[in-house]
């Protein structure tokens, strides 16, 4: 009997993977092109499957699961699985696949791109020379060697921050939840600090830790305070790791130098519908802010297509793919 | 009125060929385009050399006529003349005068402690570009002179700067624009900042990766489409740096420093140097290097990071069947053909450029406006920026401090 399978939202995978995935046998398959408005057309979408493939961008509460009584896999080709009832799927003995370190070169790439971008004013001096001006005075940018990189998470994304720090001659501060000299030797890390010592002596601070209740607004008002006036934030984790109202308010007080954000509000994010002070603080000339795209490099695309073929035939057990 | 070797050799190839491009004479006599712009400009203020705008394209220079020199030289007189006479500033204090006569910014302590040893004359105008006349203005009556912007100091503006004994240049680089052989003559000496322990080396290898992630990352047109609330994670094209094959063209300086950076990344790396092809670089790792037409066809990405002593003319290697697919051109002495990188750009064979330097400093409004530049700098995978490569707090406050040092040691 053929598995239904329902993309119930467009495939972040290229085009030649769902393709491969529509020719499997016993697979019956529905690929929407856009993304469900809210919670009513996700269950809609998601009627009479067996597996649901998704994106992280609506979550997938109890409500939604609970109208899919036929559902037994979820396939979400992301890293984080916040947006998904863990605890009902656990109950309900749906299980819930997902694609760890996929991205994490990617992610950190754009991490530290974010960060140089930032620091050296280059989308500022870009506007500057298609405006007619040729000055490098108001260009005035900052150096990387010799400064402290603070990294909070040590996972597979912060693994890849701490190599690019260290080859550009930064010294690391790494923070995790997980510390033992063996892994800092591992690292070659010296040793891991506590959040506060990072927050109080790096430079520059990188954010790549999951999504999770421990870790929801871990950078709020307190601990932006305690962070160097001359420091910079980056966050290529989740959203709800930072208090963003905290932040653009720490911006506006000369707290911290600079922030360079991938994610800010919850998705599909719209920076009208949000607060005012955060829609100025993202007009700030020492604030880069882009839609979620750290993961997203056509590198990071061809794994993620090819890990979720290889998984799509592991679960329906049958391909001609 | 004397003149240098190479400016002879500039008079003796125009007068060959009478109508000679910027390009065109620099490939000729092999010396970088700055250089020779430089040479030019001093010609053209002496009235030796004409300017020439044909076309909004088409720049030429020529020597000048009998009557137009004749006519030329005597309104600079005038006016050099002028300028002196209204301008006489007497000497305060019996310390000598030290004149920083262009936009070199040094820092408020360092001129605090400056000042115990010289009479420090600073400008408050703070453009990047003086002219000639202002120049010598703050020049005249000082003692020591230093100098940032590459403003040619010419036989015959010395000879007006009476009491010159010194110029420091807060340059690594200064021989293309000051006249040494008239400098050895009048008796003045000139230091310029040590080139090994260059001040703006970390500043520059840096910038090389914020150039190269503002090619291969979307970043500013995805923070323009969040401010226009579009929100598309997934139609973002953009690549990782890991696993490129990444070609440098140079290893002097710059180009080192950036093969060990670049290992961070795990880039596959391919370096030219045509200036020195058969230089030792396992110290950095590499076995092998190839010519920049076999980088063309071998490489993802082409980094110009060094200045050279000799132009590279790239004009050849541009073709459909390159591989190579981004370029970014971070130094002086590049030549390339700014309408055929615009048709390759236009047909999808360039993905990317990024330039940090118009070779025509002086005249970069010009340029940008005469030129195919203003046409490939609005196309969104072009990034064009006005030479801030070295621009740093760290490197100023290095430069700052070397020249501090010599500055200090003057007797």
């Amino acid at each position: 009997m053929k598995k239904k399978i329902i993309f119930t939202d467009k495939p972040v995978v290229l085009e030649k993977y769902v393709s491969r995935i529509k020719q499997m046998r016993n697979a019956d398959i529905t690929v929407y092109q856009d993304y469900a408005k809210d919670s009513v057309e996700l269950i809609e979408r998601g009627k009479g499957a067996q597996i649901v493939i998704t994106d992280a961008i609506l979550p997938y509460s109890k409500e939604v699961l609970s109208s899919w009584p036929t559902l037994e896999i979820i396939i979400t080709t992301s890293v984080g699985t916040d947006h998904i009832d863990l605890v009902y799927c656990k109950k309900m003995g749906i299980k819930v696949i997902n694609f760890p370190g996929f991205n994490a070169r990617s992610v950190a790439e754009m991490a530290f791109a974010n960060l140089i971008t930032l620091l050296r004013r280059i989308p500022l001096a870009q506007q500057h020379v298609k405006s007619g001006g040729w000055k490098y005075e108001p260009f005035e940018g900052e150096e990387l060697a010799g400064k402290n990189f603070g990294i909070i998470g040590a996972g597979n994304i912060g693994q890849e921050l701490i190599k690019i720090g260290q080859g550009m001659g930064m010294d690391i501060f790494c923070n995790t939840n997980h510390p033992s000299p063996s892994r800092a030797k591992k690292l070659k890390i010296g040793k891991f600090y506590s959040f506060d010592e990072v927050l109080q002596k790096a430079d520059f601070i990188a954010l790549a830790v999951p999504a999770t209740a421990e870790t929801e607004n871990l950078i709020d008002a307190k601990a932006l305070k305690k962070m160097k006036n001359s420091a910079y934030l980056i966050n290529v984790s989740r959203y709800k790791v930072v208090d963003a109202l905290a932040l653009a308010k720490a911006l506006y007080r000369k707290e911290i130098a600079g922030a360079a954000l991938d994610v800010i509000g919850p998705e599909p994010y719209n920076l009208k519908d949000d607060n005012l002070l955060i829609q100025e603080m993202v007009n700030l000339p020492n604030v880069i802010l882009t839609p979620h795209i750290a993961w997203n490099t056509k590198e990071a695309s061809e794994r993620l297509g090819e890990r979720l073929v290889e998984k799509m035939i592991e679960v329906i057990k049958d391909s001609r793919g | 009125m004397e003149l240098t070797k190479s400016q002879e050799q500039l008079l003796q190839l125009l007068k060959q060929d009478r109508e000679l491009n910027l390009g065109e004479i620099s490939h000729q006599l092999k010396v970088n385009r700055s250089s020779v712009f430089y040479q030019l400009k001093a010609l053209e203020e002496q009235g030796l050399v004409k300017r020439i705008v044909q076309s909004p394209r088409r720049t030429y220079y020529k020597i000048a006529s009998k009557r137009e020199l004749k006519t030329y030289i005597e309104k600079r007189k005038k006016q050099l003349v002028d300028l002196l006479l209204a301008s006489r500033v007497k000497k305060k204090s019996g310390k000598p005068i030290l004149s920083f006569v262009d936009s070199y910014k040094m820092s408020k302590s360092y001129i605090k402690k400056l000042k115990k040893k010289y009479e420090v004359r600073t400008f408050p105008e703070n453009s990047q570009f003086i002219t000639d006349t202002s120049f010598l203005f703050r020049a005249k009556d000082a003692d020591i002179i230093v100098v940032f912007y590459s403003i040619p100091i010419t036989k015959e503006f010395l000879l007006q700067c009476r009491n010159l004994k010194t110029i420091v240049t807060a340059t690594i680089v200064y021989k293309d624009y000051i006249d040494l052989k008239a400098c050895k003559e009048l008796g003045i000496n000139v230091y310029s900042l040590p080139s090994e322990n260059n001040y703006k080396i970390y500043a520059r290898r840096e910038f090389v990766f914020s150039a190269l992630f503002s090619l291969l990352k979307p970043i500013h047109q995805s923070m323009m489409d969040v401010k226009v609330s579009r929100y598309e994670p997934a139609s973002v094209e953009a690549y990782e740096l890991r696993g490129k094959k990444v070609g440098i063209v140079g290893t002097k300086r710059e180009g080192a420093e950036i093969v060990s950076l670049l290992r961070a990344f795990q880039a596959e790396i391919y370096i030219a140097n045509p200036d020195n092809p058969d230089v030792d670089l396992s110290e950095l790792g590499v076995g092998k290097t190839y010519t920049i037409r076999e980088l063309f066809k071998m490489v993802d990405i082409l980094i110009f990071p060094e200045e050279y002593d000799y132009p590279i003319d790239m004009g050849a290697f541009f073709s459909k069947q390159m591989r190579c697919r981004y370029f970014l051109f971070l130094s002086a002495s590049v030549l390339y053909d700014i309408r055929k990188l615009r048709d390759l750009l236009i047909s999808g064979h360039i993905q990317g450029l990024f330039i940090d330097y118009f070779f025509d400093i002086f005249n970069v409004h010009k340029n940008v406006s005469e030129s195919s530049y203003r046409q490939i700098m609005h196309f969104p995978n072009v990034i064009i920026t006005p030479e801030i490569g070295y621009y740093t707090k760290e490197s100023i406050e290095r430069n700052n401090k070397q020249l501090y040092e010599i500055l200090k040691k003057l007797k």
